[in-house]
């Protein structure tokens, strides 16, 4: 059956190499926004079975969409991946305790997010 | 360039012109002006993104500054950093190590061409003398739901706790929205808030019903109003405000300042006018474009399909079809050719629209150069910008670049005089550059703007008479005195340019002028100041002209140029001193014939009432009689060739409907021609 994935990042070209690596996988549907507020507008007519999230974002954060996603009936089963920046620990570690489940580092492998995202839609 | 450099160059174009924008507006900002937090971190966030999207290109230099960038932004945000005069030099010098970096990209070098370990050590000797923030949870200063601090980011945190510190109040409102418009809804009270104060957090609220067609929020902030004030304006709008209880943190213990002396950094290396053009020209030939009028171009395009195939249909039947089918068929055509045209302007236009920037970019990079050359003569200039939204195709705004620098920089040079001289003057000691753009018409009109000494005519005059350009006791007008300032090879001397008060090679900034179609006109008052009016074509590629014809020859005139056109009896226009005019309400205007300027034989056609078509750029105008008039059209402008190279007024040709060409006529390049052969009076 093919998965939705949602991809909310607001730099054109790395939510397009997101995309991309994505793209390559068998059976997956790509949603993008470019911002947190875009990203709660899609969670519900897009009904992903998976979130990846950069934290930065104009509008409200990455750990504000984790916080909203994971304590919403309709949206806490979604697997969550963040994508931090190197060094920016506190934002990593926040997103884990808020219930995101995976997080990557910028730049990244594309082979490694496609396995990280493998491993949650198993 | 492969295209993932290529959208890397447009992307990271836009970026470098926010953190232009940035720093603009930072050097701008006093110190306690309450929008700083929101222009630094917007700063960081640019600063992220390049970061991000140069490592994602592995361009391990270029993302490699932008993270040593970021972390001095990031800080300063989280005030690790005091941000003094020392810290936005700095900052500046970065932003433009980085538009190097990404124009060596662009150009298809290394990013590695750029050294950069100068800059890197300065930031790394900031950042250690840096102090550390306190640790302490911030809820035990606020008494906020469990949950909020914990998903605040490091720097919300960090806002939190600093204006906790200020002791400024803080309140809280809820809300919710339908979620197809809350982020338009959502805006307007964001907007509110910003006007007095800080949005701290924006916490999308999670519905415990699950019902998803609605979305709550809770938002957190500061304002510097009065408490009654805050409530009362939410109120307005329908919102009860909660004013948010907290304890002040002990005093924080001052902070050492970070010497701005150890930071003069001169990373710069000291710039001809050069090296500061290429500071404030764009990095790229590309336009990014919103998808939506892309989509809207596209739809265009789908209707002329389909209107084309309709045009097919009546082709079809007009082969079998009786004579009275074929009279309706004419109409249809006639109904189709309508629309198509219609849909053509709508094409053009969006093509157009397409290729528009507003000028207010130009203006960020400008600022920046300018006030770094008004740093370097110290003087105390005063930059001032007006109009940064009117719009202009970006190659005539690239274009636009060495001309607008080389007047600005004239201007602080040999304008604006030293403070001491000023007060002497009785005139304010801080000197005035006002830059204004505004549209009128089809034309751009850029004016700079000081208030200096201004132009001494009287010793133009003199050096004009030293050069023969003048005999000895011959009168001219202020104008044409003004023009021998745009004569090759006029004011190069510096002798000359401090005496006049205008710099060098203004003849240079003519020319460029008229390559791109415009002119320059200057107006000035000793003592009191000079402004240089640049006036220049909306856009450089589709032009509606007007068709004429003379001596059996075909040409279009660029209808922006064109002011009026008549029908005179030939009694009507009157010789005097050897030129033809005639008098249209008052005033006098000078008349030509093509033939004439390009030197070509004259078919005696001499009709007893000739067309006049009325010309001109700005104030000025004179007529070209022509022996007819054949109506608008849309034409494309092409270059001629060498072989037509230098033949002044002349723009280029255009393909006509029928596969003829046409040559298009330079309106400024016919009067600097018109000049020459006397029929208009000097003047630039």
């Amino acid at each position: 059956m093919r998965k939705t994935i949602l991809v909310v990042e607001d730099s054109p070209i790395t939510r397009s190499l997101i995309v991309s690596s994505m793209e390559d996988l068998p059976h997956i549907r790509v949603v993008e926004a470019e911002s947190g507020f875009e990203a709660l507008r899609k969670l519900p007519e897009s009904t992903p079975d998976l979130i990846i999230t950069d934290i930065n974002m104009p509008d409200i954060n990455g750990l504000e969409l984790v916080r909203f996603a994971k304590g919403s009936e309709n949206y806490k089963h979604i697997p969550i991946i963040i994508v931090t920046t190197e060094g920016r620990d506190v934002d990593k570690e926040r997103g884990l305790a808020l219930g995101a489940d995976r997080y990557i580092i910028k730049p990244f492998e594309p082979a490694v997010l496609q396995e990280q995202v493998t491993q949650l839609l198993d | 360039m492969d295209q993932s450099l290529r959208d890397f160059v447009s992307e990271a174009e836009d970026i470098l012109d926010n953190l232009e924008e940035s720093i603009s507006l930072l050097m701008d900002l006093s110190p306690d002006d309450h929008r700083k937090p929101d222009i630094i971190n917007a700063f960081f966030r640019h600063a992220h993104s390049l970061k991000g999207l140069s490592g994602m290109l592995n361009l391990t230099n270029l993302s490699g500054l932008a993270h040593h960038f970021e972390s001095l932004l990031d800080s300063i945000r989280l005030d690790k950093i005091p941000l003094n005069e020392g810290v936005i030099e700095v900052l500046s010098g970065g932003v433009q190590l980085i538009v190097k970096m990404v124009r060596s990209v662009a150009s298809g070098e290394s990013d590695a061409a750029v050294d950069v370990t100068f800059f890197i050590e300065e930031l790394e000797n900031l950042e250690s003398g840096g102090v550390s923030s306190h640790d302490e949870d911030l809820s035990v200063y606020l008494n906020v739901p469990e949950g909020i601090t914990s998903v605040l980011s490091e720097y919300e945190e960090h806002r939190f706790r600093d204006n906790i510190r200020k002791k400024v109040p803080f309140y809280s409102v809820e809300c919710s929205f339908p979620i197809e418009t809350f982020d338009v809804q959502l805006k307007e009270i964001t907007e509110l808030i910003k006007e007095g104060g800080e949005l701290l957090t924006t916490l999308p609220q999670t519905d415990s019903g699950g019902d998803s067609s609605s979305i709550g929020f809770f938002l957190y902030f500061t304002s510097r109003d009065e408490e009654s004030a805050v409530i009362n304006s939410f109120m307005d709008i329908g919102l009860d405000l909660v004013t948010v209880e907290y304890r002040t943190s002990p005093e924080a213990a001052p902070k050492p300042e970070v010497g701005a002396s150890a930071l003069s950094v001169s990373i710069m290396e000291d710039g001809g006018s050069d090296v500061l053009e290429e500071e404030v020209r764009g990095v790229s030939n590309t336009v990014r474009v919103d998808i939506q009028k892309l989509d809207y171009l596209m739809n265009l395009v789908g209707e002329l399909v389909i209107l084309r195939s309709g045009l097919a249909g009546i082709a079809e039947r007009t082969g079998t079809g009786s004579e009275t089918e074929i009279s309706s068929l004419v109409l249809e055509i006639e109904k189709s050719s309508v629309l198509i045209e219609r849909k053509l302007v709508d094409l053009r236009d969006a093509v157009m629209d397409i290729r528009m920037v507003p000028m207010g970019q130009l203006f960020n990079r400008l600022q920046r150069v300018s006030k770094k050359i008004a740093r370097e003569t110290g003087k105390n200039i005063r930059i001032e910008f007006h109009g940064g939204e009117t719009e202009l195709d970006k190659m005539i705004m690239e274009e636009m670049v060495s001309p607008l620098l080389h007047i600005v920089r004239n201007s602080i040079d040999h304008g604006i005089e030293s403070a001491e001289d000023r007060e002497a003057k009785r005139k304010n000691p801080e000197g005035l550059i006002r830059l204004s753009a505004y549209q009128q018409g089809s034309h751009v009109v850029l004016e700079v703007e000081d208030d200096g000494r201004g132009i001494d005519l009287a010793q133009v005059m003199n050096i004009a008479r030293e050069r023969g350009l003048v005999q000895g006791d011959e009168v001219l007008s202020e104008d044409e005195i003004l023009s021998f300032l745009f004569l090759p090879g006029f004011s190069t001397k510096v002798t000359v340019s401090e005496v006049s008060g205008r710099g060098v090679g203004m003849d240079v900034v003519k020319r460029e002028l008229e390559e791109i179609g415009g002119t320059v006109e200057v107006n000035t008052t000793l003592d009191v100041g000079t402004r240089m009016v640049l006036t220049l074509p909306i856009t450089l590629a589709i032009l509606q002209a007007l068709m004429i014809k003379s001596s059996e020859n075909l040409y279009a005139i660029p209808m922006g140029a064109v002011k009026e056109t008549l029908q005179i009896p030939r009694k009507q226009i009157k010789t005097i001193e050897g030129r033809e005019i005639i008098t249209l309400r008052d005033t006098m205007i000078p008349l030509f014939s093509l033939e004439k300027i390009f030197d070509l034989p004259v078919q005696d056609v001499e009709s007893s009432e000739p067309y006049i078509v009325i010309i001109g750029i700005g104030t000025r105008a004179m007529g070209i009689l022509v022996d007819d008039l054949l109506g608008n059209q849309d034409v494309v402008i092409k270059p001629l060739g060498e072989a037509f190279e230098g033949i002044e007024g002349l723009a280029g040709a255009a393909e006509l409907g029928d596969q003829s060409t046409v040559l298009v006529l330079d309106v400024g390049g016919l009067m600097m021609e018109a000049v020459r052969l006397g029929a208009l009076d000097r003047k630039v």
